[in-house]
């Protein structure tokens, strides 16, 4: 079980990491095409680790998500099972694309995820938001590819790491 | 990890495999949390808990930031500094002039409102809170305060800037608060024109540059550069301080409302530093039923169009 468990922890890790990176203030128009960064990280996870990225734990990071941002609770949680369920369905194509093939495939996920984030909006009478608001997709898909190496890199350093300490 | 398809010790955390009836679970969970949440206040009181828990995260969020702008402070030389003091000496000083000439205008101003028996205008009081400078959602219009419960801040609050009112603030922790700005769709405004005093309602529209003023009617003595200013009526903000400027006005001749737009006047958040005005009790609106719900929103009632929510946003 530690390998799991080393997983875990990098999940855990990356995903308070990327939730407070997207808290960081940014220049206006910086920040309005900021991907949504737990929305990457899940995604790796249950692509590559889905064994601890389930439904469960989408839900339980979106709901820490909604509290940060402060929108309306459950929003995040709702839109982040989406997203998860779709990556493990399609799992077990999306593993073998080539990755910028995969990348595609993020800028769908991320696409559908912008789709319901409207939704929801509409749903509680916002107004339609300007065009920049499809931009984040865009950007999630170009930085996909990195935050996949970034992720790998460090998730079989980490078992190797482990495998060499134990027996 | 393992060769894919070989999942042998994936049951243990929610399997590798989507479970259909867990989604479905989970995303009943989630919409019935988001309706909770749409209801007006039941869960402000779990959010305002939360941010005790959350202040931490905003602090190390804000670091970048903070430590950005002490650095600037530690690197800009002196003789910026003393240009900067100059100028804000300066700048206190002509306002200061306008502010005696103001006095004396009010004063006037008053010894014919007492001639009439008008009521008094309530002086403008206040706590100076921050804004924590952080990116909550660059579409949605929230704010972070520096400042919560224990500094007096409470639901309702009204915030404003050196330019008009800001929004109000929509849950208080302990130290840190949330705030809604005036263009939050969900946030509704009673206004008067300043220059003949007609009154109606301002809505946000998301846009962080206009206000709506919808159902008006067709014949309104409104025109384009017309302040807006807050009224009495909703009672969460002092009578008279800028709100926005008319800055376009439509007049549909098939439709029996004319609807408006308005810039507002404040920096929007752009300002770090606001005051928060508490609601002014004696002058808020008039209790509808007197028994089943107080009244929260800021909205007049008997208004022709329900506001998207109310006042502000639960």
């Amino acid at each position: 079980m530690r390998p799991l468990r080393g997983t875990y922890r990098l999940f855990l890790l990356a995903a308070a990491i990327a939730l407070l990176l997207t808290l960081v203030p940014m220049p206006t128009w910086l920040a309005v095409m900021k991907p949504m960064g737990l929305a990457l990280v899940l995604a790796y996870f249950a692509l590559e680790a889905p064994e601890v990225a389930g439904l469960g734990h989408a839900f339980l990071l979106g709901l820490v998500a909604d509290v940060l941002y402060g929108g309306l609770l459950g929003e995040h949680a709702l839109r982040m099972v989406i997203l998860v369920f779709l990556t493990l369905r399609f799992r077990h194509r999306l593993r073998f694309f080539p990755i910028w093939q995969q990348a595609g495939a993020v800028f769908a996920l991320l696409l559908n995820d912008r789709v319901l984030d409207l939704w929801i909006r509409m749903m509680s009478g916002s107004t339609w938001p300007p065009l920049l608001f499809w931009l984040s997709p865009v950007v999630g898909m170009a930085v996909w590819p990195w935050v996949f190496l970034l992720l790998d890199g460090l998730r079989l350093r980490r078992r190797q790491a482990q495998r060499d300490r134990g027996p | 990890m393992m060769p894919p398809g070989t999942n042998a010790q994936a049951p243990l955390f929610a399997g590798g495999r989507p479970g259909t009836l867990k989604l479905v679970v989970l995303l009943a969970l989630a919409i019935m949390l988001m309706l909770a949440d749409r209801q007006r206040g039941f869960l402000v009181s779990v959010r305002e808990r939360a941010l005790v828990l959350t202040a931490p995260v905003y602090w190390l969020a804000s670091l970048p930031a903070t430590i950005v702008e002490v650095g600037e402070l530690a690197v800009s030389d002196r003789q910026a500094l003393a240009a900067e003091n100059q100028q804000l000496r300066e700048e206190l000083l002509t306002t200061q002039v306008e502010l005696q000439q103001r006095r004396a205008e009010g004063e006037a101003h008053a010894r014919v409102l007492a001639l009439v028996e008008a009521t008094e205008r309530e002086a403008v009081t206040g706590t100076l809170v921050r804004i924590v400078d952080l990116d909550l959602d660059p579409f949605r219009h929230r704010l972070l305060l520096d400042r919560g419960s224990n500094a007096g801040l409470a639901r309702g609050d009204g915030l404003i800037d050196a330019l008009g009112v800001v929004g109000q603030v929509s849950a208080a922790g302990p130290n840190t608060a949330f705030a809604i700005l005036i263009t939050d769709p969900n946030h509704a405004l009673p206004v008067e024109v300043s220059r003949n005093g007609v009154k109606s309602i301002a809505y946000g529209t998301g846009d962080a540059t206009r206000l709506a003023l919808p159902n008006l009617p067709l014949s309104v003595d409104l025109s384009v550069g017309d302040r807006l200013l807050t009224t009495a009526v909703g009672g969460r903000f002092p009578a008279g301080i800028p709100v926005a400027e008319i800055s376009a006005i439509e007049r549909p001749t098939d439709a029996a409302f004319a609807i408006a737009y308005a810039r507002p006047l404040s920096a929007l958040g752009r300002n770090r530093e606001l005051l928060a005005v508490k609601p002014i009790a004696w002058l808020g609106p008039p209790d509808p039923t007197a028994s089943a719900r107080s009244p929260e929103s800021d909205a007049t009632p008997g208004h022709v169009q329900p506001p998207p929510s109310t006042g502000e946003e639960p």
